[in-house]
């Protein structure tokens, strides 16, 4: 391939002819954005997004579909170039329905992520979900307990019957996290070496000091009161956040360590000059600690306060006159909190006086109601005009009576006031509590608003003075809730941290699609579920103390009500590329405004999610399944602005062609088409991603699994994996979840004298079994007990068992029933795939002789399906139909015996000259002097000798051994073993059924089923695998290790939990002899792994010491099994034999002399199709049935 | 004595096949000594039904505008040598057809259709056997080469070249594929040859077809052409038969054979690769270019497509060289080219012209001048891809260099004429909704940008427009040009931006004034009666939504409220009563 050299952006760089741009690109780090593009299918070019502009060509280049030539001088990022991207995307925008983020996101001052930590306690991962908080909000705890909520006032939950309660359940998690002995502390950064001061230990200080320090920077704290948490403390009563919750709070900021610095107000004993001095930058969030005046006559009075500061005074207990009769003025959130003080602190009569009516009331309603509860007694449509001074204090309040008038700018009506209509109440202390206002003395430096706040620019949070930065109450707009507040610091801290390191980059909300056409009417179909209503103390309880009023969700009560939520928000959010370049390319879509398609869809399928009114028609789905699994499930209808994605024939997808392969799903590049999530709740969360090795077939496909604690969220396709190219079949993408928490067993079981399995602690499970199998041992000897083991097993799993068998137990009898014993092993010398996948798609002549591959071992039957389309000729044999069948030249259902293949062999023999490398030629030759091979024979033989390369694939447990030998003869006295594109596939049922083989698990299990029949076996432990037997009854003890009650565990007396391929880390063995690492994505949830389980057994009948690491039996396989030397030095993916070649036999075959053993066969069946023993398999196949 | 009728799609709409049966009934019944005859369009078809009788001497004369009832007493005054002038075309009209230069129409209008020998008559085949017989491959490629003709189909891409390239491609076996999917609106010249000459575009395809190579031929005809479809199969039946399609073609082992494909309608299906993923039975969806059809095509081998109009011309080259040809038109555009005359103007039909002709020579000297002698205001060239030319630019030249300079695109050769009365920003509207709709849907450009800005023009013409909705139309018909994979997309814009280029001024009208220069727009127009109304009642009982209301001989009045602005009442009134406003 000629190297040709292209200049991009500037950059000389380096590619081959016959490459695109986008390709040469992207091997040299340049990023050009794509959308249609994906390498699994052909280029298409419709999406726009990868123009490029190529110097000399008038035309903007779509990089994904132009070859690259040599000289080009290529721009990715012009003014042109962007301003296409950008159009296209605002044009996909104008037509794009959907929740990019939830509506109780988008109202959140702090854009906490509410619906991602809903879901996470609707799924009860109540740690996940509080460290989703904690990103935006380090006070949950506190914020849940006051926040005034309107995240839930935008939940459209509302438009069933009533909002999520976001708010309870932040502080049902924080609560649970407090309480545990492992509180959540972030990762703190590498320290950077910047200190930076805080002025203010509210929640906005306190915030912005945890952010700073996960940044890893200094940070010390200002605080003019003794304690920190500000206003949360000082400003809000105990009886709806307790001091001990702020002390738990404040506590862990302390501990990610953050300098406390109280008793200092700035301004008055430190002067700002001093941060400025010593401190990289500053963060001011003092709040605001003013009570706005009244603005009356006798304000000044004694008996009259400001609400904060008899909040304050309050909390602090500083003494204060209440009196018996107290007004509050205000109708806010802080004139409730400051009546329902005043009741606790004893007061007779507490009045509200407000100028409106209760439904202008800003405070919130149940605030209303308690205090309504607690005897507060609300005088509306009253406006304060004169407190009335009696013996030097404030005595009375002449009131102004009101009417509501026209509405001002807010929307509320005006109270105007009713000429005449004055009334007089008595009162001992007036609280005028109509709002707040910020103190800066000391702060002269910085420019201050018209309202007496500090000026800041909005998305920087910079004020006049470089270096110092504020937010919260003291800012702008001045007092709101405190999420603001916290919203504000985490915003801040970001532009603190790009400040530091040189230049300010505002923050920028990312831009959003909503839904604002959603009404009751789309939900109608929802059952009306209330929500649960919070437990608190009656008033009589709570009205004389300040014990909390709020007693907190039950865990049963906080899930159901977690379970509400609607899923607004898209589930695509983090890997949208409609998202991430909408915000790249800083759309305005508004421009575009015009008409949208809503469009209702079927969502019937079991694992698929379609929503073609996020679709941005690609065409990735189309062709993915057209092109790549030649299906035709899905197709583009309608011209124009109304083209569409539909299944076919307008059918449902589930009702189509669709094989659930889930292709569809890993190629849209939005949330058009999305998984089904089978957690309890969907809900879109950022994931941790462990790479591991599929369970269910031998092709030993790599997926992605994707965890949240220990909840397993998906498995997606891996586009680097060399065995399937970023692939998966219906198994692989939707068959994962078989560690689902609930319904599997998690604790031993063992048969109780009433005959019932029972409950066992793991010690008496782990005891009875090593110790009954080891008493029969000792009573009947050691070959009266057997143990199985499945191969879904992993290698080290797999050994251990075995060694627990032969040292332990001191048997032989280690057996598998889910392997077929004999077949090519006999001929060749092994029990394994001659040549590799990839061969395949190279191969001129493919003969599948009994194997459903599309069905049994899809991905692999694609690679086969790529030698079609590569020209090769496919010749299949099979009973039945499979999809393979369509792609061939000729296929071929013979009747269940072995004249097919006899008959190739015959011609195969005739024409070819005795091989040197073999023994029993000559017999075989003469056993098929007389047979008469059919046509279909002399042709298939034809073809197979005729082509260069040609390859067998046949499916282990589908054929006989018998057929299998056939198989190998054929290969061995055609020559073609041992050579590239040559050779044989023999695919096997699971993911390490050739590991099993490779250990040598080959006592063949009809022996031992002849054994228990006739009663010499007598005790049988089985690992993880349902056995149909009838005649298990004959064991006088049966174990089980499996993942849930098999019909096989049923009948054990002792059942042991097992765990899944997803808590499991090892080596997995796959057809074509690639040994590939596994690896545990969530913790055993049983709290052992398999090999633990043997391990412990083994310790229990005298092991010494117990293994005290996977990788110490890793290294034990290296040792023992010659093919696997140094198998525990790999990481990577390696064959067997390691350090040897990828194919076998290119040398001799595995026989001392080297030589291939040619066996003459009987008669007798061609197929025989045996039933997995693998119970996870089996549930899952009736699944994928019902499709 | 021989009597043709003309039986073009256009003649038998205007009554043309009456004409024929009644003169056939004649001939039947009677046993009237005449040969009845059929042909094509010869062009003129403001003029149909025509019929050209022919005396024995095969002196022509022609008749137009014959009515059914009257042919059979023509044809027997016509026998009984009486002169009658009644029907006979008038020498305007004649020499109309005297200005143009017919070489892919020559014989449209004058050759029966459905009669191989009247092709064979007219030196057809003759270019084949020509080529069969003494030319090599490169030969041919040389003599299209030097006639210099370009695709009719729009893009105008050199003939040769395409045929070079596919004639260069090892790979085998290769396709000649004829683009017969006139979609264009108002354009009907290849229909005008399928129907009139079908034999002429056989023997074009069988030429290119030897010279890259191909032994099969496909047409891709719409749907819509049915007359089209059956006299092509009727041709390739008699070509069959008669060995000029086939096996060993004339006994010179050229093998070479055609088949019709009847296209689903979809106008993007006139692009080449949408046109070959139809073929395949695949959705009508463009392909990315490279690789050209020219080296993967119809499944995936070498294919050549070219335009009815093109292959046309081909068979005239051949017999009279290619510097015959080049001799006609302007430096860069050779040849002739058909257009079709259609919109406000006297004389619609088709005209075939030399290239380099200006458009107002066409329109005045051959279109005899705008209908109802209205202000010419500008004419539309190339359909819905192309551009408007203005007036006051009429002189400008028909050549693929002038008009693409003025911002339009010779296109297929549709020339759609305009008048005063036609709103330019209406007019771009329509063609928007055409392309849009057309629009298959791949590129995000083209699907929805075609789509928002109709919608921008829709809110124009409603009085809705916006300060800065004709920059917003600007920069998104820029982007949308540039972002399309095909020439749809790549020149749907067009009509908005030659407009917006020429009465920028009516754009401006429509969205700061709401008002339509050209009292075009319903939405922004009222039709009022003035005081000369002498109350006739005509408009009164015209009204289909009974808006005016009046006492007889008393001024007549119109509810604004009811009236739909259809515009009935300004067409009836005889007095001028009612103004538009």
């Amino acid at each position: 391939m000629s190297v040709i050299h292209l200049n991009i952006n500037g950059k000389e760089v380096k590619g081959n002819a016959g490459q695109t741009i986008l390709d040469i690109a992207r091997d040299n780090k340049i990023d050009i954005p794509t959308m249609c593009f994906d390498e699994r299918v052909e280029i298409y070019g419709s999406c726009g997004m990868c123009v490029v502009e190529v110097e000399g060509v008038p035309k903007l280049l779509r990089s994904c579909a132009t070859m690259a030539s040599d000289g080009m001088i290529i721009n990715t990022n012009t003014e042109r170039v962007k301003s296409s991207r950008k159009t296209a995307l605002e044009l996909l925008l104008s037509d794009h329905v959907g929740d990019c983020r939830p509506p109780c996101v988008l109202a959140c001052p702090g854009y906490t992520d509410c619906q991602g930590y809903v879901g996470l306690a609707a799924n009860m991962e109540y740690r996940e979900g509080l460290k989703l908080i904690k990103e935006q909000l380090p006070l949950p705890a506190c914020i849940g307990r006051v926040c005034p909520h309107p995240c839930e006032d935008a939940c459209r939950r509302q438009l069933v019957e009533e909002p999520i309660s976001i708010a309870y359940l932040k502080s049902f998690l924080a609560d649970i996290d407090l309480a545990s002995d492992d509180v959540f502390i972030p990762e703190l950064g590498e320290p950077t070496g910047k200190k930076i001061a805080i002025v203010g230990g509210g929640p906005g200080g306190l915030s912005a000091a945890y952010f700073l320090r996960v940044a890893g920077h200094e940070v010390t704290i200002y605080e003019q009161m003794p304690e920190m948490g500000g206003m949360l403390r000082y400003g809000i009563p105990e009886y709806r956040l307790p001091g001990s919750v702020i002390d738990q709070e404040v506590a862990i900021v302390e501990k990610m360590g953050t300098r406390f610095v109280n008793n200092v107000k700035v301004g008055e004993q430190l002067d700002l000059s001093y941060i400025q001095n010593n401190f990289d930058a500053c963060y001011i969030s003092v709040g605001a600690w003013k009570s706005t005046p009244l603005r009356l006559e006798g304000e000044d009075l004694p008996g009259v306060i400001g609400g904060i500061d008899f909040l304050r005074k309050a909390t602090v207990n500083e003494d204060m006159r209440i009196g018996e009769r107290v007004a509050v003025v205000g109708g806010g959130n802080t004139a409730m909190d400051a009546c329902r003080t005043a009741v606790r602190l004893g007061a007779k009569e507490v009045y509200v006086l407000y100028r409106r009516t209760e439904a202008e009331m800003p405070a919130e309603l149940i605030e209303i109601k308690e205090a309504k509860e607690e005897g507060v007694q609300f005088k509306f449509l009253v406006s304060p005009l004169e407190i009335i001074e009696e013996n030097g204090r404030a005595a009375k309040v002449k009131l102004q009576k009101m009417e509501l008038g026209e509405e001002d700018a807010s929307g509320r009506r005006r109270p105007v006031p009713i000429e005449g209509e004055i009334e007089y109440i008595d009162v001992d202390l007036v609280i005028g509590a109509i709002g707040q206002q910020s103190a800066l003395e000391g702060f002269e430096i910085l420019e201050k608003t018209k309202r007496g706040t500090i000026a800041v620019d909005e998305n920087s949070y910079q004020t006049n003075v470089e270096g110092i930065f504020a937010g919260g109450d003291v800012i702008n707009e001045g007092a709101n809730i405190a999420i603001k507040a916290i919203g504000d610091a985490k915003r801040a801290v970001g532009v603190i941290n790009s400040y530091l390191e040189g230049h300010v980059i505002p923050y920028r909300r990312p831009y959003v699609v909503e839904r604002t056409h959603l009404t009751s009417e789309h939900y109608s179909d929802r059952k009306k579920e209330y929500r649960s209503t919070m437990p608190h103390l009656s008033p009589e309880e709570r009205k004389n103390n300040f014990r909390e009023v709020n007693k907190g969700f039950s865990e049963e009560d906080a899930v159901k009500d977690a379970m509400r939520c609607l899923e607004c928000g898209c589930h695509d959010v983090f890997e949208c590329k409609l998202y991430n370049y909408a915000n790249e390319y800083d759309v305005e879509p508004e421009k575009f405004d015009g008409e949208v398609h809503y469009r209702e869809e079927d969502d019937s399928h079991p694992f698929i999610v379609r929503n073609t009114d996020k679709c941005v028609l690609c065409g990735l789905c189309v062709r993915v399944c057209d092109q790549v699994m030649d299906n035709g499930a899905l197709g583009l209808v309608e011209r124009g602005f109304d083209t569409i994605v539909k299944p076919a024939l307008d059918l449902k997808l589930a009702e189509t062609g669709c094989i659930a392969c889930g292709q569809c799903v890993s190629v849209c590049p939005v949330g058009a088409i999305q998984e089904r999530l089978q957690i309890d709740k969907s809900v879109p969360v950022e994931t941790e991603i462990t790479k591991t090795i599929c369970s269910f077939c031998s092709v030993g496909c790599n997926i992605d699994l994707e965890t949240s604690g220990d909840m397993l969220y998906r498995a997606i396709p891996d586009k680097e994996s060399d065995v399937d190219k970023g692939l998966l079949c219906v198994k692989g993408r939707f068959g994962y979840d078989q560690a689902k928490q609930k319904t599997r067993l998690a604790k031993p079981l063992v048969r109780r004298e009433n005959g019932e399995l029972g409950n066992a602690s793991w010690d008496e499970g782990l005891r009875m079994t090593a110790k009954t199998m080891q008493s029969l041992k000792l009573q009947y000897g050691p070959e009266a007990v057997a143990v199985a083991i499945s191969d879904r097993y992993t290698n080290e799993e797999i050994f251990i068992a075995k060694e627990f068998a032969q040292k332990f137990l001191g048997t032989e009898n280690v057996t598998s029933f889910n392997r077929n014993y004999g077949g090519i092993e006999e001929v060749l010398g092994y029990d394994a795939s001659t040549s590799t996948f990839n061969e395949i798609e190279h191969a001129e002549f493919i003969l599948v002789a009994g194997a459903h591959m599309m069905k049994d071992h899809t991905i692999a039957a694609l690679k086969v399906k790529k030698a079609v389309e590569n020209g090769a000729r496919l010749v299949v044999v099979n009973e039945g139909y499979d999809q393979i069948n369509d792609w061939t030249e000729a296929s071929i259902c013979p009747d269940n015996n072995l004249d097919l293949l006899k008959g190739i062999l015959k011609v195969v023999l005739d024409k070819v000259e005795e091989p040197r490398n073999v023994l029993g030629y000559k017999e075989l030759k003469d056993s098929f002097a007389d047979f008469k091979p059919r046509n279909a024979a002399i042709d298939i033989a034809e073809m197979y000798l005729e082509s260069k390369t040609s390859m067998i694939i046949f499916d282990e447990n589908m054929l006989t051994s018998e057929a299998a030998k056939l198989l190998a003869n054929i290969a061995v006295v055609a020559g073609r073993v041992g050579k590239p594109r040559r050779g044989i596939i023999q695919l096997k049922p699971k993911n390490n059924s050739q590991g099993l083989a490779d250990l040598g698990i080959n006592k063949p299990s009809n022996e031992i089923i002849k054994g228990i029949e006739e009663g010499t076996i007598k005790g049988l432990l089985v690992f993880g695998e349902d056995i149909p037997l009838e005649y298990l009854e004959n064991l006088e003890f049966l174990a089980v290790h499996d993942l849930y009650l098999t019909p096989t565990g049923e009948r054990a007396d002792v059942v042991l939990p097992a765990v899944s391929y997803a808590e499991s880390t090892g080596s997995v063995t796959n057809s074509e002899r690639r040994i590939q690492r596994t690896y545990t994505a969530i913790p055993p949830l049983t709290g052992y792994s398999n090999w633990e389980v043997v391990n412990e057994m083994m310790y229990i009948l005298g092991r010494t010491s117990r293994y005290k690491k996977i990788e110490e039996l890793t290294e034990q396989i290296s040792k023992s099994v010659p093919e696997y030397t140094d198998l525990f030095k790999f990481k990577e993916a390696t064959y067997w034999p390691i350090y040897g070649k990828e194919i076998l036999y290119t040398e001799g075959f595995a026989f001392d002399d080297g030589k291939a053993r040619l066996a003459s066969v009987e008669e007798g069946k061609m197929f025989d199709k045996r039933i997995s023993t693998d119970f996870v398999e089996k549930e899952f196949a009736k699944v994928v049935e019902e499709i | 004595m021989k009597v043709v009728v003309g039986l073009g799609s256009c003649g038998i709409a205007a009554g043309a096949r009456k004409v024929y049966e009644e003169l056939e009934n004649q001939v039947n019944k009677l046993g009237m000594d005449i040969d009845l005859e059929i042909t094509g369009c010869v062009g003129m078809c403001h003029l149909e039904p025509i019929v050209d009788i022919y005396d024995d001497e095969g002196r022509m004369e022609r008749f137009v505008k014959v009515s059914g009832d009257k042919i059979v007493e023509l044809v027997e005054k016509k026998l009984a040598n009486e002169d009658d002038s009644t029907y006979r075309i008038s020498s305007v009209d004649e020499e109309a057809i005297g200005k143009q230069v017919r070489i892919a129409i020559e014989n449209c209008g004058i050759i029966n259709p459905e009669r191989l020998e009247e092709y064979i008559e007219k030196d057809g085949y003759k270019a084949l056997e020509k080529c069969l017989k003494e030319m090599s491959q490169k030969d041919v490629i040389d003599e299209i080469r030097d006639s210099g003709l370009r695709g009719r189909g729009g893009a105008g891409f050199p003939t040769w070249f395409k045929w070079n390239a596919a004639m260069q491609e090892k790979n085998t076996p290769k396709f000649m594929v004829c683009n017969a999917d006139e979609g264009d609106p108002g354009a009907f010249m290849d229909r005008s040859i399928l129907e009139g000459d079908p034999h002429r575009l056989l023997e074009g395809m069988a030429i290119g077809a030897y010279a890259i190579g191909a032994e099969e031929g496909i047409i891709y005809v719409r749907a819509e052409y049915p007359l089209a479809i059956k006299r092509l199969d009727i041709a390739i039946k008699q070509a069959r038969e008669s060995g000029y399609l086939g096996k060993n073609i004339m006994g010179t082992g050229f093998n070479f054979d055609i088949r019709i494909k009847a296209g689903a309608g979809a106008f993007v299906c006139g692009e080449e690769t949408a046109l070959i993923a139809s073929l395949e039975g695949e959705r009508g969806m463009p392909r990315l270019k490279p690789p050209f059809p020219a080296q993967k095509g119809y499944w995936g081998q070498p294919t050549n497509i070219n335009n009815v109009e093109t292959f046309a011309n081909v068979p005239w080259i051949i017999r009279k060289g290619g510097d015959a040809f080049a001799a006609y038109g302007t430096a860069q555009s050779k040849g002739t080219k058909v257009f079709a005359l259609t919109g406000k103007i006297k004389k619609g039909g088709l005209v075939e012209v030399p290239m380099g002709m200006p458009i107002k020579e066409i329109i005045y000297g051959i279109g005899g001048g705008i209908l109802n002698d209205k202000e010419f205001k500008a004419v539309q060239m190339g359909g819905p891809s192309g551009g408007c030319i203005p007036a006051f630019i009429s002189d400008t030249t028909v050549d693929y260099e002038s008009l693409g300079k003025v911002g339009a695109i010779m296109g297929s050769g549709g020339m759609v004429v305009m008048d005063e009365s036609t709103c330019m920003v209406d007019m771009a509207r329509f063609f928007l909704d055409f392309t849009r709709k057309e629009s298959c849907g791949k590129c995000i450009h083209c699907r929805l940008g075609t789509k928002r800005m109709l919608e921008i023009l829709e809110r124009i013409v409603s009085g809705d427009g916006r300060e800065g909705d004709i920059e917003l139309l600007e920069s998104l018909a820029v982007e949308v040009k540039d972002g399309s994979l095909c020439g749809l997309g790549q020149t749907a814009p067009n009509p908005v931006l030659s407009t917006i280029r020429y009465f920028r001024n009516e754009y401006e009208a429509h969205i700061n004034e709401k008002k339509c220069p050209a009292k075009a727009c319903k939405s922004l127009i009222t039709y009022e009666i003035q005081d000369n109304c002498i109350g006739c009642g005509m408009c009164k009982r015209n009204c289909p939504v009974e808006a005016i209301t009046g006492e007889p001989k008393l001024i007549h009045e119109i509810d604004q409220d009811i009236c739909i602005k259809c515009g009935k009442c300004y067409e009836v009134c005889k007095f001028d009563a009612i103004t538009i406003s």
